[in-house]
C-alpha cells in the first residue's frame, strides 16, 4: 500500500475509532455526573420536603401533609410522585392519581433503622424513575419519598451524546482531508526520493535528489545525497585500489620470478606503466644511498639519451627502493601531462619501490652469499694450502735441520764410539761437540714447535705471545717492533685470544713478506663489551682497489683475517695507502666478558 | 501497528470501565396497579413485638419535630447504657401519653407531674425518677407571661383578660397556672377567655401573635423568651415537683432498675453531653433526680382541689 493512501487510512482510522471512544466515554460521564448531580438535588429535596412534613406527620395532621406532598408534585415538573409514611408505618400518604401501589413501597423503603437515605432506579409506565427516600426524623421508621423523573437526564444526555458524534463525524471529515493534505505533502518527495533510489540502486550513481524542503524529508535527501557522492568516490577509489593491486600482484609476481636482474626490472616497470598509465619509466641502482647518481638498471617508455621530458611529459621522483629502512636506488616515472596521479597511486608507486628494493635486496644477498660461498671454498682451499705448506715447512726443517743434525750427531757418536777405546780424550771432545749439537737440534724442534703454537699464548697471554711472534719474524729484518696494552688487564676467552693472535700473526707475516717496513706497532685495548687490536706499519703499502700482487681480489690472508673475526661477531678493517703503510683494525665483541687471569706486555 | 492496536485496547477498556460505573439495579414498578384509590394507604400490620425492644413516649412540650429531636439523643444515651433497645413513639396531636401508657404501646414515658398522677391512678404507672431542673432540685414552676408593651402588670390584672394555657394534662401549663388564680382570688370565670394549647409553643405563640393576652408555659421557655425581650413575666408559681421518667407495670423488674441506675447516672452537662441536641431547653436539663414521694402526693392534692385530676 502506497505510503499516501496508508497516511490518509490510518489517521482516518485513529480519528473514527478515538471518536467512537470519546462519545462512548462522554456518554457515560455525562451521565453519571447528572446522575449524580440528580440524586444529590432528589436527596436535598427529599430533605426539605422531610422537613416540611415533619410536625404535620407527627401532629397527625394527614390532609395538611396530603396538601403539602400534592403542592410539591405540582410545582416540580420532573416529580413523578411523593409519599410519606406515618412513624407507626402503618399509613402512606401519597400524589399517585391512582392508588399507592404496594409493590412500590417494598422496594423503595428504607431496609434499615440504620440507613437515612436511599436511592433506587424505577422503571415506570412514565419512564425511568429515581425514588429518593429520607427518614423523617433520625431515630423514627417515618419515611419521605420523592420519585424523579430521568427523563430530562435521558434527553440532556442524548443531546450531548448527538453533539459529540457530530463533532467527532466533523472531526472525521476534516482529519481525512488534512491527512489526504498530509500524505500529498508528505509523500510526493518520498515518491520522488523512492524513484531515485531505485535509479541508484541500479547502479546509476550521478542521480541527485531534488528536495528544497528543509524539514526531516529535505535533511534525508541531502543525507541521500551526500552517500550517492561517497559511494561514487567509495566506488571509484576501490577501482583504483583494484588497479594498483593489480600492478603490486603483478609486480609481485614478476619479482618472485626469479629472472636476472634486469630483465625483472624491466618486466615491472612495464606492469606499472600500464597499470597507471605511464608514459615512461626507469629505474637507477646506486652503490651508495647517499648518492644520487648511479646506474640504470632498467628503462621503458622513455629513451635515457634525452632525459628532457619535454612540455607535455613531465617527472615524479625519485621514487626510493628501500629494504629494510635502506636506499638501494630510485625510479623515475614519466607522466602526461594530463595524466592524473592521485595520492593513492603515489602510495601505490611506493609500495612498488619497496617490492623492487626488496627484490634487489634479496638478489644481492644471493649475490653476497655466493661471493662468500666462493671465499669460503677459497679460504678452505687456502686452510688446505697452508696445512700443505706447514707440514712441507716441518718436513723441511725436519730433514733440512733436524734430520740433518741427527744424521750428524749419529755419525759422530759412530766416531766417537771408535774413539772410545782408542782416544779417549777426543771422544771426549767429540761428545762435548755432539752435545751441543744435541742441544741445537732441541732448540730447532722447539721453535718447530712454537711456531705450531706458542704455548706463550696460553701461559702469558696475547700481547706477550704477540710480541714475541714479531719480534721472533721481524727482529732479523731490523724492524723495531712495539706491542702496548690498555684498558682491562684480565685475560680474554681463549677462542678470542686465538683469533686475534692468528690475525696478528697473519699481519706480522705479510709484513716480513711484503711491507718493508722499519716499525710495526700493535696495540690491544680491552673493555667489558669489547677487545680492540690495531697492527699499523710504516711499509710500502698497497692499493685496496688493486690487489698488490696484481690479483683482482684481496689475498685470501686479508680475507682470513676478516673470516676470523666475523666468526666471532667481530670485524677487520683493513686500510692502505701505497707508500704510506697499512694499518689493520679489529675488534671482537666479548659476549662473556674478560678473565680473571692477567698477562703483561713483555 | 503494535501500538495502534495497543492504543485501541487501551481505550476499549477504558470505555468498558467507565461503562461499567453507570447506577444500580432498575426495578420494575407500575405506578397505575395502585392497591387503594385514596391518598392513603395502609400499609402494613402492627408490628410483632420484639424482645428488648421498649417504647418511649413524652408529653408534647416543643414543637413536635424539636422534641423527637430532643429525645433520640436520650434513648440512644439509655441504649448505650442498659443495653436495651429503645424506640421513640410520637403521639399525635389528639393522642394521650397516659393512655399509650395504660395500653402498653408505650413501656417508659417522659410525663409531667400531673400526667404521672393521671397515669399512676389509673394504670398503675410507677415513676422512675423526677428531673432535675435549673437550680438544681427536681422542681420547677410556671410563669405567667405577657407581650413586653401589655398594661398587665400583675396576675390581678388578668381578671376580663384572655389567658392561654397549655394541655389539660400539663402540670406547668395547666395544673400550677389554675392553683396560681385560685390562690389570687381569681376564678376563671372572671378571665375574658382561656383556652388550651397543646404544647408550651403554642402558648407562648398565642400571646406573641396577640390572639391572648397572657398565658402559662414553663418556667425555662418563660424565662428565655423574656431574655430575648419578647415577653415579659407578670408571676411566677411556688415550686412545684418536676417532670417524671415513668414506666408503665408490665416492663421487667431487671429492666426497671436498669433504666433507673441510667437515668440517675445521666449527666447531661459534661460526661453524656456529646450528640443531645438542646437538651438544655427540655425539662430535665441537669438530668434526674430519686423520687420525691411527698410532694408528688402534695401536687395529688393540688390537682384534685383545682378539679383536674378525678
Amino acid at each position: 500500500m502506497r505510503l499516501g493512501r496508508r497516511i490518509i487510512l490510518t489517521t482516518g482510522l485513529i480519528v473514527v475509532i478515538t471518536g467512537l471512544v470519546t462519545v462512548g466515554v462522554l456518554h457515560t460521564i455525562v451521565s453519571q455526573a447528572l446522575g449524580e448531580q440528580l440524586d444529590q438535588n432528589g436527596l436535598a429535596t427529599a430533605r426539605l420536603l422531610a422537613n416540611d412534613l415533619a410536625n404535620p406527620l407527627l401532629d397527625g395532621d394527614e390532609l395538611v401533609v396530603s396538601r403539602n406532598l400534592n403542592r410539591f408534585r405540582q410545582e416540580g415538573p420532573s416529580v413523578v410522585y411523593a409519599y410519606a409514611v406515618t412513624p407507626d408505618q402503618r399509613r402512606v400518604i401519597h400524589t399517585l392519581p391512582d392508588g399507592f401501589p404496594s409493590q412500590l413501597f417494598a422496594i423503595t423503603r428504607l431496609p434499615d433503622e440504620e440507613q437515612q437515605t436511599s436511592i433506587r432506579r424505577l422503571e415506570t409506565e412514565q419512564g425511568l424513575v429515581r425514588d429518593y427516600g429520607v427518614r423523617l426524623l433520625d431515630g423514627l421508621d417515618a419515611e419521605v419519598h420523592v420519585g424523579l423523573a430521568e427523563v430530562p437526564i435521558v434527553a440532556l444526555r442524548r443531546g450531548v451524546t448527538l453533539l459529540i458524534a457530530g463533532l467527532t463525524g466533523c472531526g472525521v471529515l476534516l482529519a481525512i482531508l488534512l491527512s489526504w493534505v498530509l500524505g500529498r505533502y508528505v509523500a510526493g518527495p518520498l515518491e520522488r526520493f523512492t524513484a531515485v533510489a531505485e535509479t541508484v540502486g541500479k547502479g546509476q550513481l550521478d542521480q541527485e535528489i531534488r528536495v528544497s524542503s528543509r524539514d526531516e524529508v529535505g535533511d534525508l535527501a541531502n543525507s541521500f545525497n551526500r552517500m550517492v557522492v561517497r559511494l561514487r568516490d567509495a566506488i571509484e577509489q576501490e577501482r583504483s585500489r583494484n588497479r594498483e593491486l593489480s600492478a603490486l600482484n603483478a609486480v609481485s609476481r614478476i619479482v618472485s620470478s626469479g629472472e636476472d636482474l634486469t630483465g625483472l626490472l624491466a618486466q615491472a616497470l612495464d606492469e606499472v606503466k600500464e597499470a597507471l598509465g605511464l608514459q615512461g619509466a626507469w629505474i637507477v641502482l646506486t652503490p651508495d644511498p647517499a648518492s644520487p647518481s648511479g646506474e640504470v638498471a632498467a628503462a621503458v617508455g622513455v629513451d635515457l639519451a634525452r632525459p628532457t621530458p619535454g612540455p607535455e611529459r613531465a617527472v615524479m621522483g625519485p621514487i626510493p627502493l628501500v629494504s629494510g629502512g635502506r636506499s638501494l636506488g630510485y625510479m623515475n616515472v614519466l607522466l602526461g601531462a594530463t595524466t592524473p596521479i592521485s595520492s593513492q597511486d603515489e602510495e601505490m608507486l611506493l609500495g612498488i619501490g619497496r617490492q623492487l628494493g626488496g627484490a634487489l635486496e634479496r638478489m644481492q644477498l644471493w649475490q653476497r652469499l655466493s661471493d662468500r660461498e666462493n671465499r669460503v671454498s677459497q679460504l678452505l682451499q687456502k686452510v688446505i694450502d697452508a696445512q700443505e705448506e706447514e707440514r712441507k715447512r716441518i718436513a723441511r726443517e725436519l730433514h733440512d735441520d733436524t734430520s740433518q743434525s741427527m744424521a750428524a750427531i749419529t755419525v759422530g757418536l759412530k766416531a766417537t764410539a771408535s774413539l772410545v777405546r782408542r782416544d779417549p780424550e777426543r771422544a771426549e771432545s767429540f761428545l762435548e761437540g755432539l752435545k751441543e749439537s744435541m742441544a741445537q737440534s732441541l732448540r730447532e724442534i722447539h721453535n718447530i714447535v712454537y711456531d705450531l703454537r706458542p704455548t706463550l699464548l696460553d701461559d702469558r697471554g696475547l700481547v706477550p705471545a704477540l710480541h714475541w711472534c714479531a719480534s721472533q719474524r721481524l727482529s732479523a729484518q731490523g724492524v723495531a717492533v712495539e706491542v702496548t696494552a690498555g684498558g682491562l688487564q684480565a685475560r680474554t676467552p681463549p677462542q678470542v685470544e686465538t683469533t686475534l693472535f692468528r690475525i696478528g700473526q697473519e699481519a706480522i707475516t705479510n709484513v716480513a713478506k711484503h711491507a718493508r717496513a722499519s716499525n710495526l706497532r700493535i696495540s690491544v685495548q680491552t673493555d667489558e663489551r669489547r677487545v680492540l687490536m690495531s697492527i699499523a706499519d710504516d711499509g710500502c703499502g698497497f692499493d685496496e682497489e688493486a690487489a698488490p700482487d696484481g690479483r683482482e681480489k684481496r689475498p685470501l690472508g686479508l680475507m682470513g683475517m676478516a673470516e676470523r673475526a666475523s666468526l666471532l661477531g667481530g670485524s677487520c678493517t683493513i686500510r692502505s695507502v701505497p707508500r704510506e703503510g697499512t694499518r689493520i683494525d679489529v675488534e671482537i665483541p666479548l659476549e662473556g666478558g674478560v678473565r680473571s687471569d692477567h698477562h703483561s706486555a713483555g | 501497528m503494535p501500538c495502534l492496536r495497543a492504543s485501541l485496547l487501551m481505550m476499549l477498556l477504558i470505555t468498558f470501565l467507565l461503562a461499567g460505573c453507570g447506577p444500580g439495579e432498575i426495578h420494575q414498578v407500575s405506578l397505575t396497579a395502585g392497591a387503594t384509590t385514596g391518598s392513603t394507604f395502609v400499609a402494613a400490620k402492627e408490628p410483632e413485638p420484639e424482645p428488648n425492644l421498649f417504647y418511649f413516649g413524652f408529653d408534647r412540650r416543643l414543637d413536635a419535630s424539636e422534641d423527637v429531636r430532643m429525645y433520640v439523643p436520650f434513648l440512644r444515651y439509655l441504649e448505650r447504657t442498659t443495653g436495651y433497645r429503645f424506640k421513640l413513639r410520637p403521639l399525635n396531636r389528639t393522642g394521650s401519653v397516659v393512655d399509650a401508657l395504660g395500653a402498653e404501646t408505650v413501656h417508659f414515658a417522659a410525663i409531667g407531674t400531673l400526667s404521672y398522677l393521671d397515669a399512676h391512678k389509673r394504670y398503675g404507672v410507677e415513676a422512675l425518677a423526677l428531673a432535675k431542673t435549673a437550680d438544681g432540685r427536681a422542681e420547677y414552676r410556671a410563669l405567667v407571661i405577657v407581650r413586653p408593651d401589655s398594661p398587665i402588670e400583675r396576675l390581678w390584672d388578668l381578671r376580663d383578660h384572655s389567658l392561654a394555657l397549655g394541655s389539660p394534662s400539663s402540670t406547668q401549663g395547666n395544673l400550677i397556672p389554675r392553683v396560681m388564680l385560685q390562690q389570687a382570688g381569681i376564678a376563671m370565670s372572671e378571665l375574658s377567655a382561656f383556652q388550651n394549647h397543646s404544647s408550651h409553643f403554642e402558648t407562648a405563640n398565642a400571646v406573641l401573635n396577640g390572639r391572648f393576652d397572657a398565658g402559662a408555659v414553663q418556667d425555662t421557655l418563660g424565662r428565655e423568651l423574656a431574655r430575648k425581650g419578647l415577653v415579659r413575666i407578670v408571676a411566677e408559681s411556688d415550686p412545684f415537683p418536676s417532670s417524671t421518667i415513668s414506666v408503665v407495670s408490665g416492663v421487667p423488674d431487671e429492666v426497671v432498675e436498669e433504666v433507673r441506675r441510667a437515668l440517675l447516672a445521666f449527666d447531661p452537662t459534661e460526661r453524656d453531653s456529646e450528640g443531645l441536641y438542646n437538651w438544655e431547653q427540655s425539662e430535665m436539663p441537669l438530668g434526674f433526680l430519686p423520687v420525691d414521694q411527698d410532694a408528688l402526693n402534695e401536687v395529688q392534692r393540688l390537682a384534685e382541689l383545682v378539679g383536674l385530676l378525678q
